[in-house]
């Protein structure tokens, strides 16, 4: 059996050779004794002798417990322990270890060539190896989730170790209370169980992001406390820097093929470490396209401006990769571009087609497409029908419907114009004299629920004829963005003098985007689907006119405003929400229904290649289709048919705020947690198999008895003198 | 005025610087006839008849025996006139000895008490001896009744202190040796010594036919121990110290002196010894008047 003597306060045995106080007491007194001459000696010592045996005995006996007295005192004050590992062995109770590892993306960080996780690993194997056959190992993964990967009694080292190689960095943050859950569950799983463990112990090994520790105190954390050791093992780097890509998009509302497309790349540079020879290179379908010298100052972001151009419509995939740091997760920025050839408008007319006159959607053409031009490309192609035309047309072949004063929406209509909106198409409703409200309801917006509602709002009825501007509503929404500041544009001149007036649901997703000096709405539109309704309640030409006064509804046609307002319609109903498209790790992607489609049959490929099923959401009316499996930076692919042909791509990025791993010290930790550096593990580490013996109390014990003796034998020699 | 005792108060004797000045108190205690049941001495003792022989003094013929017997009968007494009293004072360095409150030490003490007895034999005109020793008689005086006799003896023993080692059955067996006469022995000693031993010397001298009476002289220090602090207590004769803390022996010392001053008692008395304990701290005249008054009865 092993032991080790230790003393916690060496410097208390300084005090020790206070143990010869009593023999020098002893030894002066014998000096300092008078001598006295004397005659009747062999009375003296006749006397002396009868009692010497008795005296010798008393006196050493009392020399001896007062010596002792000083000696342990002395070593109680010195606090020495025994230390035994063959004795721990020997008495020890099984012990739940837990080992819990911090997975987000920043463990993935090179400190010195080695990754931080696998630091995090090589101090989980120390701990592992000193655990004893009975112990319970619980090893859990703390991501956006924590996932327990084993909870059991410690059968295998190898096995074990083996889990604990195998633990794969996610790409996430890792967030602190559900790791305490998981923890909290698999306590109360080895107790259920009667493993009989002494004690349980946790060990967060984390580099001690602020993001995941800067957390206040919460309830589960203390109730843990009480029944678990918690420890945070510090295995990160003192000092650290990384570059992340932060953003990446493009400074147009469109992109066109056959156009130069700006994008943007914007990169920030966490921690203080700096670096050399970074660069930043943008990635279009796959190609390398441009690169350049990425210097960043610390703390300090910064945009990269580059210029592609898409020769074919459809979507694109772009990306932003920085190389030059120590950690790869958020060097990359995934992007989904929609590029079009060319924008196709079709037109709906509303009023006699070739009459003569202009028609209604005359004016929108012109106003989109513009003069008649030998150019060659234009980006808006528009397309002039009547409204009977309608159910005769491919829809899919344009990307924006505009409904010109049409009067009625027959049922084929309604429902071809609802499936290509929700396909993603965008429509766009003038309303003028000729609008019949009862069938625009009956088509779009009555025997619904509010979700499924194409119409934005109801048309209560018209305006009283008088004058009326635009209201833009401080230019707050993204239709009127271009407007802003552009008094001379016109928008806010541009003459009304009768409107339908529409009332938005209260509780639909409906937004105002312009409104009349009245108040009532003058454009409202609201997503439907993978699309978009845009209801405009005045007409876009002049043609819709008062019946008894002649006077036309508006003179928005004939306005400087036009063209702009018409094309900011034209881009803002085609424009896809990027937050569909654009999602940070662990978010589900959300697929919009697609008429005719079950989830069954479509499948989304991972970037790794992996195939997953799409699921049925719980919420929402259409219920949106529902892939959850984004724990993987990359592109994903929803595939449908047996040919697995490609319906939308989705980029699926890292949360770059867990590429500033700014480091909690104690103070930052909560207060449950006790701070272990982990190049100091083997020397404080609590859960080593050894047993300290203390025997402090014992050695107080003998002092009190040591003392009661003394008293007693000084007490008996007295009476006996 | 000396109260009563003072006389042979040690205390008092112990104020009076030199020994003739203190026989000179003892003297005129005797002399102011408080003591005087002490002068009583001895008598002259008829001893024994002799046939008369011509040539014999007359004086002495025993008239009354004649007119029994018909016969001349010479009386024969006691020489009284030569009675001899020997005085034998211990002078070993254990006499020396004077504890803390003993007005005197045993050795002036027991000057003091030679002296007493020296005067009271020489107002009765018989004759004393003073005889000193330690391991042997280191000094003599011998006997007479002459009145300077007194004077002498006080000299000898001012001049004298005590030293050397004690070994009284020597002693006694010189003295024996070196009285011619029989008489009255006082050996004047605290007795340190083997008590068989010491008694089979006193006895020696009974079987010379003297008349032995032993004058144990003790200092109180050594009959109650009064100390109370830790000492070496070194011995006056051979030197030796014994390290003692005398509140624990006290109580067995005193058992000790007890049983020793019944040994000495009792084992005198088997040898027909006469024997007196004297403190140094009290007046002496009392036992030496009941021990003459014992003598005379």
């Amino acid at each position: 059996m092993l032991w080790a003597l230790g003393v916690s306060n060496p410097w208390m045995l300084l005090w020790l050779p206070a143990a010869a106080i009593p023999l020098i007491i002893h030894l002066l007194g014998k000096r300092r004794r008078i001598t006295i001459p004397w005659a009747a000696t062999h009375l003296l010592q006749a006397a002396v002798r009868q009692n010497s045996h008795r005296k010798r005995i008393h006196h050493w006996m009392l020399l001896l417990i007062r010596t002792l007295l000083i000696i342990s005192i002395v070593f109680c004050a010195a606090e020495p322990f025994l230390e035994s590992e063959s004795l721990a062995t020997a008495v020890r109770r099984p012990e739940h270890l837990i080992l819990v590892f911090d997975v987000s993306y920043s463990m993935g960080y090179r400190s010195d060539g080695t990754l931080v996780l696998d630091t995090a690993k090589s101090v989980a194997r120390d701990l592992l190896a000193k655990t004893a056959d009975g112990d319970v190992v619980t090893v859990v993964s703390m991501g956006r989730y924590a996932k327990s990967a084993v909870t059991g009694a410690v059968q295998s080292q190898e096995s074990l170790l083996e889990i604990v190689e195998a633990l794969p960095l996610e790409q996430t943050t890792a967030s602190l209370p559900p790791a305490i859950d998981a923890v909290a569950k698999a306590i109360k799983s080895v107790d259920g169980e009667h493993f009989r463990v002494s004690r349980h112990k946790a060990f967060f090994l984390s580099d001690l992001s602020t993001r995941t520790w800067d957390v206040p105190e919460f309830s589960a954390l203390e109730r843990l406390a009480e029944v678990c050791e918690l420890f945070a093992v510090d295995v990160g780097a003192d000092e650290w820097g990384n570059v992340a890509v932060i953003k990446l998009d493009i400074a147009d509302e469109l992109a066109l093929t056959n156009r130069p497309v700006e994008i943007h790349a914007r990169l920030k540079h966490f921690g203080s470490r700096t670096f050399l020879d970074g660069r930043v290179e943008l990635i279009a379908d796959g190609q390398r396209v441009q690169a350049v010298q990425a210097d960043i100052d610390s703390e300090e972001d910064r945009v990269f401006a580059f210029q592609h151009r898409f020769t074919a419509p459809g979507q694109h995939v772009i990306e932003a990769r920085y190389q030059g740091d120590d950690l790869d997760s958020d060097n990359h920025f995934f992007y989904v571009l929609p590029v079009r050839d060319s924008i196709r408008v079709l037109c709906i007319e509303g009023g006699p087609l070739h009459g003569g006159q202009p028609g209604e959607a005359d004016f929108l053409a012109l106003a989109l497409e513009g003069e008649e031009s030998a150019a060659e490309v234009r980006d808006v192609r528009v397309q002039i029908v009547s409204d009977g035309k309608l159910n005769s047309l491919d829809l899919t072949a344009y990307d924006c419907i505009m409904f010109c004063n049409v009067a009625r929406i027959s049922p084929e209509e309604s429902a071809l114009v609802k499936s290509f909106v929700s396909r993603g198409g965008a429509l766009v409703l003038f309303l003028g004299d000729r609008i019949v409200p009862e069938s625009y309801h009956g088509a779009w917006h009555d025997n619904a629920l509010a979700d499924e509602q194409l119409l934005p709002a109801q048309i209560v009825g018209l305006s009283p004829v008088d004058v009326y501007q635009f209201d833009p509503l401080n230019y707050e929404h993204a239709l009127l963005e271009a407007f802003r500041g552009q008094a001379s544009g016109g928008l806010l001149t541009t003459p009304v003098f009768r409107y339908w007036r529409v009332e938005p649901a209260a509780d639909s997703a409906a937004r105002m985007a312009l409104a009349f000096s009245s108040g009532d709405p003058a454009i409202v539109e609201k997503k439907f689907g993978q699309g978009r309704v845009i209801l405009v309640t005045m007409p876009a030409s002049t043609a819709s006119r008062d019946s008894e006064t002649g006077t036309p509804w508006t003179l928005l046609t004939a306005w400087p405003s036009f063209p702009p307002l018409i094309h900011e319609l034209l881009a803002f109903s085609i424009r896809h929400d990027q937050a569909e498209l654009l999602r940070h790790v662990g978010e589900p992607i959300l697929i919009d229904p697609i008429p005719g489609r079950l989830p069954g049959s479509l499948r989304v490929q991972l970037p790794s290649g992996e195939i997953g099923r799409v699921e049925t959401s719980t919420g929402g009316s259409p219920k949106p289709f529902v892939f959850a499996d984004t724990w993987q930076s990359g592109i994903y692919r929803c595939l449908a048919g047996e040919e697995s042909s490609v319906l939308s791509q989705y980029a699926v990025n890292v949360d770059t705020q867990e590429g500033n791993f700014q480091r909690t010290r104690q103070d930052g930790l909560p207060s449950a947690f006790t701070l272990i550096d982990a190049s100091l593990i083997e020397m404080k580490l609590p859960g080593q198999t050894t047993t300290r013996f203390n025997p402090r109390d014992l050695l107080l014990a003998l002092a009190g008895l040591l003392l009661c003796g003394d008293i007693l034998l000084s007490l008996m020699w007295w009476r006996a003198r | 005025m000396l109260s009563e005792r003072e006389n042979f108060d040690p205390r008092k004797l112990a104020g009076l610087q030199g020994l003739e000045l203190r026989a000179r108190h003892i003297v005129d205690g005797y002399l102011s006839g408080r003591h005087r049941g002490a002068h009583r001495g001895y008598a002259v003792e008829f001893a024994e008849h002799r046939d008369y022989a011509p040539g014999d003094d007359l004086r002495y013929l025993d008239w009354k025996a004649f007119g029994k017997t018909d016969r001349l009968y010479l009386k024969q007494h006691e020489e009284e006139t030569s009675l001899y009293c020997y005085l034998l004072v211990d002078t070993s360095a254990s006499m020396a000895y004077q504890g803390p409150g003993a007005p005197l030490s045993k050795w002036e003490f027991a000057q003091c008490l030679a002296i007493a007895l020296a005067y009271v034999v020489l107002s009765q005109q018989d004759q004393v001896a003073l005889a000193l020793f330690d391991h042997r008689i280191s000094q003599w005086v011998p006997a007479s009744s002459h009145p300077a006799q007194l004077k002498r003896l006080i000299d000898l023993l001012d001049n004298s202190s005590p030293r050397g080692e004690s070994d009284l059955p020597t002693a006694m067996r010189q003295f024996a040796r070196q009285s011619k006469k029989r008489g009255v022995v006082f050996v004047i000693s605290d007795l340190f010594g083997n008590i068989p031993a010491i008694s089979a010397g006193l006895k020696h001298l009974r079987f010379k036919r003297h008349d032995v009476t032993a004058l144990h002289i003790l200092d109180p220090a050594e009959i109650e121990f009064p100390f109370d602090r830790a000492a070496k207590f070194v011995d006056l004769e051979l030197g030796q110290g014994t390290v003692v803390d005398p509140l624990e022996v006290r109580t067995s010392y005193r058992r000790e002196v007890e049983t020793y001053l019944s040994t000495v008692k009792e084992s005198l008395r088997a040898a027909r010894l006469d024997y007196v304990l004297l403190r140094t701290d009290e007046p002496f005249d009392t036992p030496v008047a009941e021990l003459f008054a014992t003598r005379g009865s």
